[in-house]
């Protein structure tokens, strides 16, 4: 509401400043409604609102054509606008809508606004002052930018008018380009004086405005206003454009401000033909000045390139090469910026639309719109417009009822349209989603059968999914009959191929008498993407990097415990994780077994059945199914399967966002940027491939598609045996965002070790004698008492502690203890989002490491540390707090997302004796939940996961009769006091920080305290779980 | 569009583009005004999973373009890369698009009227993608089809058959 407000403000100062009488008029009483509508003065309804939106589509269009704007026709939008504003007036106050105020000014022509403007800032005790700036002098000199002052003025007060004050520079003799100065109506709380103080630059131009009944103060002298300089240039640029230079000393102008004013405005685009409009594109200034920036570097890196050439001095050479190479992705960086923009500018104009449409055909739509700052190249935006509207324009036509048609179907009245755009692995999904009639396959198939557009053969072997694509067959559309029998189909075909040319694809998810979801998923044509280079057989592909999960190098004897037969499939053991695998080379039919000519026929067959032939059990087994593999390809499979056994695995873990396989290839090369060439007609169609690309030595690559080739791979069903482990598929992905923040410190000079920063209150920089070593034990004098110290080396089999001259100790309070750990200097924090491993290098003292800026870091539980120095602490807490009687029978329902994290707050809680079900996101741990109501007495939730977060999972909690009484406890890290807020609105009883377990055990004390006893269920139970 | 492109030129003078495919080494023949050059086979990436006439993709200038193999798009075997192979680089529809041959001969004036029709199964390809014969040198040398030749309606022949009915 306040944007709009605001929005209407603006339109309204800015076109007074251009000298756009209409444009003005119209704001100001659109703004005039709306803030009466934001004073709640007046009711928002349909009527109003439709009103505004007229406005505003005036507004838009006047705006867009200064010129003509003066004579566009909003007499009867003024009339309407003016009769809504005082209906809801009181009798007195309606008249002083149409009546005008003088106001005189001490210097310069009175002002003149309306009644009700100046009445409404006395009724909020505000003081109406004028503040005229000089736009040469004071602006464009100073290097400022007159939106930042108004910006800056809006701060402290109303802008109620602005115009350029034409007449004060008809009276001055100085030539006309000289000054052009701007007077700014502002009603605010700050008396003048207050102003000046406020902005003591303008001391003399900040003037009270007095009514005409009061006297007004002595005049001020402005010192500004002749200052003789003649250059007359700045004037336009000052403004908006480079427009040609006036003549310096035509003062005739100034009688006529409105056609002069305009001019000085129309941005030249709008003079242009449009089609000169539709090839120009915004960018960031910053972004330009950042471009030559780059550009001059460039020119300075091959003077540097050639002086070094010439020189034969191979050192400088290659420190060009290196320059060189720096300026080129900067640049590269910088022009791919030029050409994102927001998807926003495309659903920009979706909430008209559908508004308009709606009441043109009497129904109730609710739009809901998001990810509107998802960025996509510029040209895909564009051509995205027209299928989107397309689209939209169905939702609300076909696909959303008719009021009386949803309440009959049990709907409400309202229908919803949920326009929803979104990343997804390397690709920008576009939903549109509506709640209306849906799609009736069957009704599709009959016209297009009628049509003769598909045979009846063809239509029995159809899905009801086949079908309702249909739709897309251009014949099907020309049929106005077919759109209202099936609710669907007027030109789709159009948008199909519109989607096709952008290489986007399109799915349709439809549900009779439920709702339609057409799902659009773009590539992100971004021609340059890095990628990682690998060879199967002296043949390179390169794997877009977005792709890249992980890489794995398994030896040859690790592969019988690392990779394991699930079902008929083979798969990765991955941490808790497993991992479909698809031998590249077999899939691509490359392996040197292959040399038989006729094998391309048998591909499908080899394809499918892959993991069958690499396994010998399932070779075995397979002997019982004839079908399985052609004889002949398992003789021809076997000497691979030696060469497979014989030798290391490198593989590539990759991900799509809903699928994750490992890819074994030959070996791995450099990660390179790479330039994508689309691949010509003759290879159109093969999913499996994005494109190709050249090389640094010139040959050529092709671009691996991740999906594509995991759907020839034909790994759905392998993906649904690998689900094994439970968590499976919302651990990969929520693994992938998940962000942890780190405190860097190092303990032997190579030694890079990470603690998580939550756990860290305080992190003090000492000298190494101020380390005591009393009886043995480590001290330090901090807040005039002894902090005990650790270090990695009292519990883990790490180097002691090196020479250091500077220390950091990282203070923590653990075991009611504050205890400070002990590092080398530097000491930095990073917010990684990086994975944990939890096996390589566990140890005592040690929780797992990472992988931080190309090291390995060690993750310090401080926990064991202190444990293992101070045994006694732990005792000492469990005989202050004994363990509640019923730990074991009080279940905790944990959901967290990070399997660090997870498993982390997992060990604390079955430390202290609670059994724990563990849930990777939201949706999961309520799927846990309903399936063990009986069990979970407690809930332990992230906020940020991915499929329901914290705040989706405690309202679903708090919704349900089962579970309405569970005490919820948040873990954060990020616990502001509006997250809070939202939080306890959600029905979460107690926030904490992650991995504080103290206070978190504390919590759970309580509610475990105080719960009525349960019944007696054995804790081994949910171990399983 | 073959249609259109290819007759008023038959009528007229024609330069055509000859070279042999095949072990038996027939000569056949491309409107020279489609073949923007002639290369060397150079670097050829094969494309696993492509049609079989696709002899693999190459790097020309920066472009990548499809090389196809004339002698298994036309049923002759496969060409078999020795140093007189070379690629025509056509223009088809805009693209470039490389066509693998044995051995480049000659451009040839073939005088309006001097096309005749090809007979059926001349060197075993079908006549659809002939658009006649002309005597070159002692042989008769056949004029390929380009359109028809570079046609990828194979691969997506489902789509337009439905097309199709509807015309």
């Amino acid at each position: 509401m306040n944007k709009v407000f605001r929005a209407a403000h603006s339109i309204k100062g800015a076109s007074g400043f251009f000298g756009l009488t209409k444009v003005k008029e119209l704001a100001h009483k659109a703004e005039t409604v709306l803030d009466m509508m934001r004073s709640k003065k007046m009711p928002p309804n349909a009527e109003i609102t439709n009103l505004l939106l007229a406005a505003f589509d005036q507004l838009r269009e006047m705006i867009n054509k200064p010129k003509e704007s003066a004579e566009a026709d909003i007499a009867e939008l003024l009339v309407n606008l003016t009769g809504l504003t005082s209906s809801y007036l009181p009798q007195a106050q309606k008249e002083s809508l149409t009546q005008t105020v003088t106001l005189k000014a001490e210097q310069g022509p009175p002002v003149v606004m309306p009644q009700f403007d100046l009445e409404r800032s006395r009724e909020s005790g505000h003081y109406i002052c004028s503040i005229e700036y000089d736009l040469i002098h004071d602006i464009e000199r100073q290097g400022r930018n007159i939106l930042e002052v108004f910006r800056t003025l809006s701060v402290y007060g109303e802008i109620l008018d602005c115009e350029v004050n034409f007449e004060s520079v008809g009276t001055l003799e100085s030539p006309i380009g000289n000054q052009l100065p701007v007077r700014v109506i502002l009603s605010t709380e700050f008396k003048p004086d207050e102003m000046v103080a406020l902005f003591p630059y303008y001391r003399n131009k900040i003037k009270p405005l007095s009514e005409p009944s009061s006297n007004a103060p002595p005049a001020d002298v402005k010192p500004e206003v002749a200052q003789p300089e003649s250059n007359p240039a700045p004037v336009a640029a000052a403004i908006a454009e480079p427009e040609p230079q006036r003549p310096p000393a035509v003062p005739a102008e100034s009688p006529t401000p409105a056609p002069a004013a305009a001019r000085a405005q129309a941005p030249p685009a709008s003079q242009a033909p449009s089609t000169v409009v539709e090839d120009s594109i915004r960018v960031n200034v910053g972004t330009l000045e950042m471009l030559m920036n780059l550009a001059g570097e460039l020119v300075l890196g091959r003077n540097q390139l050639r002086a070094s050439i010439a020189q034969k001095n191979s050192r400088a050479l290659k420190a060009a090469d290196q320059r060189i190479n720096q300026i080129t992705s900067e640049l590269q960086d910088a022009v791919m910026q030029t050409r994102l923009q927001p998807i926003g500018n495309v659903f920009g104009k979706f909430p008209w639309l559908v508004r308009d449409l709606a009441a043109s055909l009497a129904k109730d739509v609710q739009l809901e719109i998001r990810g509107k700052d998802v960025a996509l190249d510029r040209s895909l935006i564009e051509s995205l417009s027209d299928p989107l509207t397309h689209m939209v324009r169905n939702a609300v036509d076909h696909g959303i009822e008719s009021p009386e048609d949803r309440v009959h179907a049990g709907k409400g009245r309202q229908g919803s349209l949920a326009i929803d755009a979104r990343h997804e692995a390397g690709q920008v999904v576009v939903e549109i989603a509506d709640d209306g009639r849906g799609i009736d396959p069957d009704r599709i198939a009959k016209v297009a059968l009628q049509k003769g557009l598909i045979t009846p053969e063809k239509l029995e072997a159809m899905s009801a999914k086949d079908k309702t694509a249909l739709i897309f067959l251009p014949g099907l559309s020309t049929n106005t009959q077919v759109s209202e029998v099936s609710g669907r189909g007027v030109g789709m075909d159009v948008v199909k191929t519109n989607l096709d040319r952008l290489g986007g694809k399109v799915e349709i998810i439809s549900t009779l008498g439920k709702g339609t979801t057409f799902r659009i998923k773009l590539p992100l044509t971004l021609a340059i993407i890095p990628s990682l280079i690998v060879s199967v057989e002296r043949e390179r592909f390169a794997i877009p990097q977005i792709n890249v999960e992980e890489m794995r190098h398994v030896l040859a004897d690790q592969a019988k415990t690392r990779i394991e037969i699930v079902g008929d499939a083979e798969v990765l053991v991955l941490r808790d994780r497993l991992i479909p695998l698809v031998r590249f080379a077999d899939l691509l039919g490359v392996a040197p077994t292959y040399s038989d000519p006729n094998s391309d026929q048998c591909e499908i067959d080899r394809r499918s059945r892959m993991a069958d032939r690499r396994s010998p059990r399932l070779a075995a087994e397979g002997d019982g199914k004839p079908a399985a593999t052609p004889p002949h390809l398992e003789q021809a499979r076997k000497p691979g399967d030696r060469r497979h056994a014989g030798g290391a695995l490198e593989i590539v873990v990759v991900t799509t966002g809903t699928q994750t396989y490992g890819l074994v290839v030959g070996s791995f090369h450099d990660t390179e940027e790479i330039v994508v060439k689309p691949l010509g007609s003759h290879l159109k169609g093969l999913e499996e491939y994005a494109g190709a690309t050249i090389l640094g030595d010139g040959s050529v690559a092709l671009i691996v598609d991740v999906a594509g080739l995991g759907a020839k791979a034909n790994l759905d069903a392998i993906a649904g045996t690998a689900r094994a482990t439970g968590e499976s598929e919302g651990a990969d992905q929520a693994e992938f965002t998940d962000s942890h923040a780190l405190v860097l410190f190092h303990n032997g000079p190579e030694e890079l070790c990470a603690l998580p920063l939550d756990t860290v209150t305080r992190i003090e920089h000492i000298a190494p004698r101020q380390v005591e070593t009393i009886g043995g034990r480590r001290t330090m004098q901090y807040h005039g008492g002894l902090l005990p110290l650790v270090t990695l080396s009292d519990a883990a089999e790490v180097k002691p502690i090196g020479e250091s001259k500077n220390l950091a100790v990282m203070i923590a309070n653990v075991r009611s203890h504050e205890v400070g750990l002990l590092g080398a200097m530097p000491v930095d924090v990073v917010e990684t989002g990086v994975r944990i491993d939890q096996t390589t290098h566990r140890q005592r003292g040690v929780s797992g490491s990472t992988i931080i800026r190309d090291r390995t870091a060690l993750i310090v539980d401080l926990y064991e540390l202190v444990d293992a120095t101070w045994p006694e602490w732990a005792a000492e807490q469990a005989s202050a707090r004994p363990r509640s009687a019923d730990a074991g029978k009080w279940g905790v329902l944990l959901a967290e997302d990070s399997d660090f994290f997870r498993s982390q707050i997992r060990r604390i809680l079955e430390e202290d004796g609670y059994p724990v079900l563990a849930a990777p996101d939201g949706e999961s741990a309520w799927e846990l939940l309903t399936k063990n109501l009986e069990k979970v007495r407690t809930v332990v939730t992230d906020i940020e996961m991915p499929r329901l977060d914290g705040l989706g999972l405690a309202r679903r909690i708090r919704a349900d009769g089962r579970t309405v009484g569970l005490p919820i406890i948040a873990l954060t890290s990020l616990a502001g006091e509006d997250d809070m807020a939202r939080g306890k609105l959600a029905g979460i009883d107690d926030y904490q920080t992650k991995l504080d377990r103290d206070q978190l055990l504390d919590r759970l004390r309580a509610y475990s305290g105080k719960a009525p006893p349960q019944p007696a269920e054995a804790a081994a139970a949910y171990a399983a779980a | 569009m073959a249609k259109s492109v290819s007759n008023p030129e038959i009528a007229e003078d024609l330069l055509v583009a000859t070279f042999q495919l095949g072990s038996d080494g027939g000569v056949f023949g491309v409107d020279a005004t489609l073949i923007q050059k002639v290369v060397m086979v150079g670097e050829l990436t094969p494309v696993r999973h492509a049609q079989a006439y696709v002899a693999g993709i190459r790097n020309l200038r920066g472009r990548i373009i499809t090389v196809i193999d004339l002698c298994v798009r036309l049923g002759l075997g496969a060409v078999e890369i020795g140093p007189e192979s070379r690629i025509l680089i056509a223009d088809w529809k805009g693209e470039p698009v490389g066509l693998l041959v044995d051995r480049v001969e000659d451009a040839v004036a073939v005088e309006a009227g001097g096309l005749e029709p090809a007979p059926p199964n001349l060197h075993g390809v079908q006549m659809q993608k002939l658009l006649g014969v002309f005597p070159s040198g002692e042989r008769l040398a056949a004029l390929l089809d380009l359109a028809a030749v570079l046609d990828t309606d194979e691969r997506t022949g489902k789509a337009m058959s439905n097309e199709d009915k509807r015309g």
